[in-house]
């Protein structure tokens, strides 16, 4: 019976593997042809009802991109230029040339970010959040990265890894980065970390121009964490 | 029973295939502390207490950097250096605005646009 249980494990690994088997080579081909380097985070698109997601959102974005070997400018002191600037809004620029981003901040690519929904269900203490992740690049316009993100946060009590191969996979991550306060900062931080997790990695990562071939995700991605 | 058990391998393979992806993306570049939380609390309530909070982190990050790149994050520099030039202190920062541009030249475009505005 152990065997069975042992086998059962690795049927189930590969299917998770084989699930997500697209490589990031094939799944965001533009950014490997562009090869940026500067990202610019550009202040969410916020359509919510959560007056507070913008910044939630806003202020974690950078480190994930960081960790990804891309240099990403400094996010407060771009913050008062986009603002001095009135390009604060960043809806007017979704589908706009971003040449001006290039020359101004000398970014290769924007990064948008729209927060579709943050939902709270009262009962069972559950957030559930839509967001959308657009990198386009400020040299050429297109788009270079697409990821749709579904989010369940649980407050720590109610996560079961009983949702599925995906639920039980992501909690694993969330584990890993839970921490003892209780706080919507670090629902961000997790939505980011890990709807950004296949993106292809830049110049300052040891992984550069070797990870073609490394698995990728769909363009939607569930994720279940905990707060 | 079968069933149970059957989960048991389903949930054991589902931890087995996260930890062979987590391996592949767990290279840490950088140490970055409590920025995070600290320059959202910045952010939100901009009062002297979370200033000096996110100056000693700026610090921190700047000081201790224990990862595989072992060098300041990007940003760090250029952001810590830009608070302290909105704060009245322009020599310090504008120090800390050329380490930014040394570490990382691309960031050169940007952190001019910036050194322009202060003369």
């Amino acid at each position: 019976m152990k065997k069975s249980i042992f086998t059962q494990a690795i049927v189930s690994a590969a299917l998770v593997l084989i699930s997500c088997a697209t490589t990031k080579m094939d799944a965001h081909p533009a950014m490997y042809d562009a090869k940026p380097e500067v990202f610019l985070i550009m202040p969410p698109i916020n359509n919510s009802d959560n007056v507070e997601a913008k910044d939630y959102f806003y202020t974690t974005l950078n480190v994930p991109i960081a960790e990804h070997g891309y240099y990403v400018l400094p996010p407060a002191a771009c913050y008062s230029v986009l603002q001095r600037e009135s390009a604060y809004d960043s809806e007017m620029f979704l589908e706009a040339d971003l040449e001006k981003f290039n020359q101004l901040f000398g970014t290769d690519v924007c990064v948008f970010t729209i927060i579709k929904s943050w939902k709270k269900s009262y009962l069972g203490s559950n957030i559930q959040i839509e967001l959308e992740y657009i990198f386009r690049s400020a040299k050429t316009n297109d788009v270079l990265f697409v990821r749709d993100a579904m989010a369940v946060c649980s407050t720590e009590s109610s996560v079961k890894v009983g949702g599925g191969l995906v639920g039980a996979l992501v909690n694993v991550v969330a584990d890993a980065v839970k921490t003892a306060v209780a706080d919507y900062v670090k629902v961000a931080i997790q939505c980011n970390n890990s709807a950004l997790l296949d993106m292809p990695v830049g110049k300052y990562h040891p992984k550069h121009g070797l990870d073609g071939t490394d698995s990728a995700n769909g363009r939607l991605m569930n994720i279940r964490t905990s707060y | 029973m079968k069933k149970s058990k059957r989960k048991l391998g389903v949930a054991f393979g589902a931890v087995l295939a996260a930890m062979l992806i987590s391996s592949c993306a767990s290279t840490k570049l950088y140490s970055w502390y409590d920025y995070q939380e600290d320059y959202y609390h910045y952010v939100k309530t901009n009062d002297k207490k979370n200033l000096d909070k996110l100056i000693k982190t700026y610090e921190k990050v700047i000081a201790k950097q224990k990862e595989s790149r072992g060098v300041v994050p990007p940003g760090i520099y250029a952001d810590y250096g830009y608070i302290l030039i909105e704060n009245g202190k322009t020599a310090e920062g504008k120090e800390m605005l050329a380490k930014e541009v040394e570490l990382y030249p691309e960031s050169k475009v940007f952190v001019g646009s910036i050194l322009k505005r202060i003369k």
